[in-house]
């Protein structure tokens, strides 16, 4: 398979007044074609972040480092006037909260069909063109009523229904990468069932590579091929979806899984610190039952099986080799 | 312990009072003294009001809600103070439940100071003693709401509540804003409580394997109506009403 | 590495600092008036009447011979004091009935609320006219007639914060660990209020300050001898044609005290705002 995006060692910063706050630290995954990748975190790792950096969507005082490529093309460090006929067209994004994300005072057919059009004046027969695809797209997502729906008020909307068209507008443009950040954070069981169905099916229809921001395993395990998981602004493991679930390696995602309610509701004990007060080596050295001496004073690498599978933790470093240019130390980030 | 029957809220609006909704309708069940009660319904189902009619916080339109003897839409400002004491709260927001401008020194002292329980203690010795069950140290106290992160919120609140020695605590969605292994801490949490102290629960939630993992008997609630009631085990393995099916077969397998 | 540093943008309150100085002179000005009077506002020196500007009388003399500059001074301390008086007793009469009737709801905000209505009803103008000719004359009346109409505007502003926070996770939570009514109101939903209030109080003082002035220039305030704004500006319309500067000076420090408070109103708005706070987001 083609990748489609490939991000290398991505670091990025905020700055804080006159501090320099480091949130990303060494990034580096890859997204091939037709693949749905799962960033999988807990508040505040900085998965949204990452999201955010593809997009170009980062706030003002944001410091970046390292390369993006989409289709072998740098895109980072891309001018926002070179960048923008990427994002929408060639990346798109599903924002979280359906509820805020839509203008409450224009139709949503309307708003929908700006993401084509720019807000530009179309001719009649355009305009007609692009209607037909809206509605193609609303019937395919099982809006009901599809032309009438065009028509309807975001607040007319229920969750589910104004969720399904955050995603109509995230694939409009027919993207070939679509970023989906948080699709079922703060719905209920019903809905959520619901909002992970529409993005399954997506995956089998719509041919193009997804990037699914969430915290939910539960979704994650439903539509994702690979999983990454997230701690602390570092990527920790990445492999295939039933690997990661099934046979986590970190001691991290193995904690997280054994959380969840049907896991057995094992308490992983203390808190992810913020990212102003970062002790030296292993960011998750000190809630690790695992922990090693040297796990104190070194940050682990990248190590991978040969299948694909990466771990940020020495405890596997015999059965894999370092996956990446040794990662830069703490201090010389800081300095 | 806590008897809830026929309870109804319903609002009205438009000119004249001609739209009616029931946010409440007809609800009837029982908590007994040292039992979790899961309530499970999506948003919108009316939970909220329930808890808020019980917290007394809104008046019902009709039936009766009895906790321990007394009939709480009945009661006055005064028995209400005693009575606040015995139900307690946990909310669903941990961030937004403290006063954003005051600490969190204040925020625990708050109850002590409004029941004068700092009789045989120093309140800084109260304070310092709850904090330290829930895992907070002395070094948190003078942060604000907003400095501290959702988890440690939410346990600062489970503390509060408890240093009132509750009979019964409300937790309306108590970790639905939290983290996977947040979630974990917190419910252990609520579980020790209720082991240590006998702290009965009436535990909101719209996650089926949260409610499997905490309670004993639960109820379903849908459009304001409950569809079903019963222990977990009935409800779980043998559902009944329709709405109950679908919500089970929404479940995802990890 | 390459870093890519952006610039950060760090809007500076001029506003608020252009608003605190020239308040502040104002009120040193106020205070420190006798001081500052080179003559005796109230002395006539009927030889010495429609002065012009000059050195010795710099904003010149007026018909009765009159130092026009120590009066204008001197008028600082009775607008001031009107304004300031004014301020006080409508904030505390408005937001104690504006959160009462927020928080209880019910009949009491139907009350209070369809009062507020009537008297907004009615322009300010036209309201403290009506009711000066009622009473009669004087400053204590003017004062009354305005705060009439003025506590409104608190009350609306009160009103508001106290629905929007009645219903607020940390409020509930407050009354269920046992705090009454009353502990709820004054410390949970005033020390909101009261950051709201603070700019509309300074907003208000340059907008009350110019109905005073119009109103005494109505001959419904201070009475004559005393330096008054209002009173010298409706004095010095009759001589307008050769001696202008009459009316033009009290005028001006009319539109200066307004301008002044104004711009303390907005600077605090946005200080105090949290909505135009800059949010930056780190997840």
């Amino acid at each position: 398979m083609e990748k489609l995006l490939e991000i290398k060692n991505l670091d990025v910063a905020f700055l804080m007044g006159n501090e320099h706050v480091p949130v990303l630290n060494q990034i580096s995954f890859d997204i091939y074609e037709n693949e749905v990748l799962a960033i999988v975190g807990e508040t505040g790792c900085g998965k949204s972040v990452t999201g955010s950096a593809i997009l170009h969507l980062l706030p003002e005082n944001a410091v970046t480092d390292g390369e993006i490529y989409y289709k072998n093309q740098e895109i980072l460090k891309l001018s926002e006037e070179k960048f923008r006929k990427f994002r929408g067209r060639e990346i798109a994004s599903v924002p979280q909260s359906p509820s805020t994300s839509l203008d409450p005072m224009m139709v949503v057919g309307e708003q929908v069909a700006e993401c084509v059009t720019g807000g530009y004046r179309q001719k009649k027969a355009d305009r007609e063109n692009i209607q037909t695809r809206i509605w193609d797209i609303f019937s395919h997502l099982k809006l009901p009523g599809e032309r009438k729906i065009c028509h309807a008020y975001p607040c007319q909307l229920s969750g589910g229904m104004s969720q399904r068209v955050l995603i109509s507008m995230g694939v409009i443009a027919e993207p070939r990468l679509l970023i989906v950040d948080e699709p079922t954070k703060a719905v209920d069981w019903i809905l959520r069932k619901e909002v992970v169905n529409v993005l399954r099916q997506m995956k089998d229809e719509m041919e193009c590579g997804m990037m699914l921001i969430t915290h939910d395993f539960g979704a994650a395990s439903q539509i994702a091929d690979r999983i990454g998981v997230m701690y602390c602004g570092q990527m920790v493991e990445i492999g295939k979806a039933d690997e990661i679930l099934n046979k986590p390696k970190h001691p991290y995602t193995k904690g997280l899984i054994d959380a969840l309610p049907s896991r057995g509701f094992h308490v992983m004990e203390g808190f992810m610190p913020s990212f102003s007060e970062l002790s030296a080596g292993c960011r998750f050295a000190p809630r690790c039952s695992r922990c090693l001496e040297r796990c104190r004073r070194h940050i682990p690498e990248m190590y991978e099986d040969g299948n694909g599978r990466q771990v940020r933790c020495f405890l596997f470093e015999e059965s894999g080799v370092a996956y990446r240019s040794p990662c830069i130390e703490e201090a010389v980030f800081n300095a | 312990m806590l008897e809830i029957s026929h309870l109804s809220k319903t609002y009205t609006s438009g000119f004249l009072g001609n739209r009616r909704v029931d946010a409440v309708k007809d609800v009837s069940f029982q908590i007994h003294s040292g039992e979790i009660f899961g309530l499970i319904g999506e948003s919108g189902s009316g939970k909220t009001t329930l808890t808020r009619m019980i917290g007394g916080f809104l008046k019902p339109s009709s039936g009766e809600i009895t906790f321990e003897g007394k009939n709480l839409v009945k009661a006055n400002a005064r028995e209400w103070h005693q009575l606040r004491q015995q139900i307690q709260f946990v909310f669903q927001h941990p961030q937004l439940t403290f006063h954003p401008r005051r600490n969190i020194y204040f925020a625990c002292a708050e109850p002590i100071r409004l029941y004068h329980l700092d009789r045989h203690i120093s309140e800084k010795d109260m304070i310092r003693h709850m904090l330290r069950r829930v895992g907070i140290s002395e070094d948190q106290w003078h942060k604000y709401p907003h400095e501290i992160s959702g988890g440690q919120a939410q346990r600062i609140a489970i503390a509060r509540a408890l240093s009132l020695n509750p009979k019964l605590l409300i937790c309306d969605e108590p970790t639905s804003m939290l983290d996977v292994s947040v979630q974990a801490q917190i419910l252990r949490l609520l579980l020790r409580a209720n082991e240590k102290y006998h702290v009965a629960m009436l535990f909101i939630s719209h996650d089926l394997d949260v409610i499997r993992a905490v309670c004993q008997r639960v109820a379903v609630m849908h459009k304001g109506e409950i569809v079903e009631t019963g222990t977990i085990e009935e409800v779980f393995g043998n559902p009944k009403h329709e709405y109950t099916k679908k919500l089970l077969s929404a479940h995802m397998e990890v | 590495m390459r870093r890519q540093r952006k610039k950060i943008v760090n809007r500076k309150n001029y506003i608020l600092y252009i608003g605190i100085v020239l308040s502040a002179v104002i009120v040193l000005v106020t205070i420190f008036a006798p001081f500052l009077a080179p003559c005796d506002p109230t002395k006539m020196e009927l030889s010495q009447k429609f002065i012009a500007p000059c050195r010795e009388f710099i904003f010149g003399t007026d018909h009765l011979g009159r130092d026009i500059f120590s009066r204008v001074i001197e008028g600082s301390r009775v607008s001031l004091s009107v304004a300031a008086t004014v301020v006080f007793f409508s904030a505390a009469l408005g937001v104690s009935l504006g959160m009462i009737s927020g928080y209880m709801g019910g009949t009491a905000d139907m009350l209070i609320m369809r009062v507020v209505d009537v008297l907004l009803a009615f322009p300010t103008i036209i309201f403290a006219l009506a009711l000066s000719t009622m009473m009669g004359t004087g400053q204590t009346n003017l004062i009354v007639a305005i705060t009439c109409i003025q506590w409104t505007r608190y009350a609306r502003i009160a009103r508001g914060e106290a629905l929007m926070l009645k219903h607020a996770e940390y409020v509930e939570a407050a009354r269920s660990i046992g705090n009454s009514t009353v502990q709820i109101l004054g410390k949970y939903i005033f020390p909101n209020v009261i950051s709201k209030i603070i700019i509309l109080a300074s907003l208000d003082i340059g907008t009350i300050i110019l109905y005073c002035a119009s109103l005494s220039f109505l001959g419904l305030g201070a009475q004559p001898p005393s330096p008054d704004w209002g009173v010298m500006i409706s004095e010095g319309k009759d001589y307008m044609q050769y001696a202008p500067w009459m009316a033009l000076f009290p005028g001006l420090a009319i539109a200066f005290c307004a301008l002044a408070f104004n711009m303390l109103g907005d600077g605090l708005r946005d200080l105090l705002d949290p909505r135009l706070k800059e949010v930056v987001r780190t997840d």
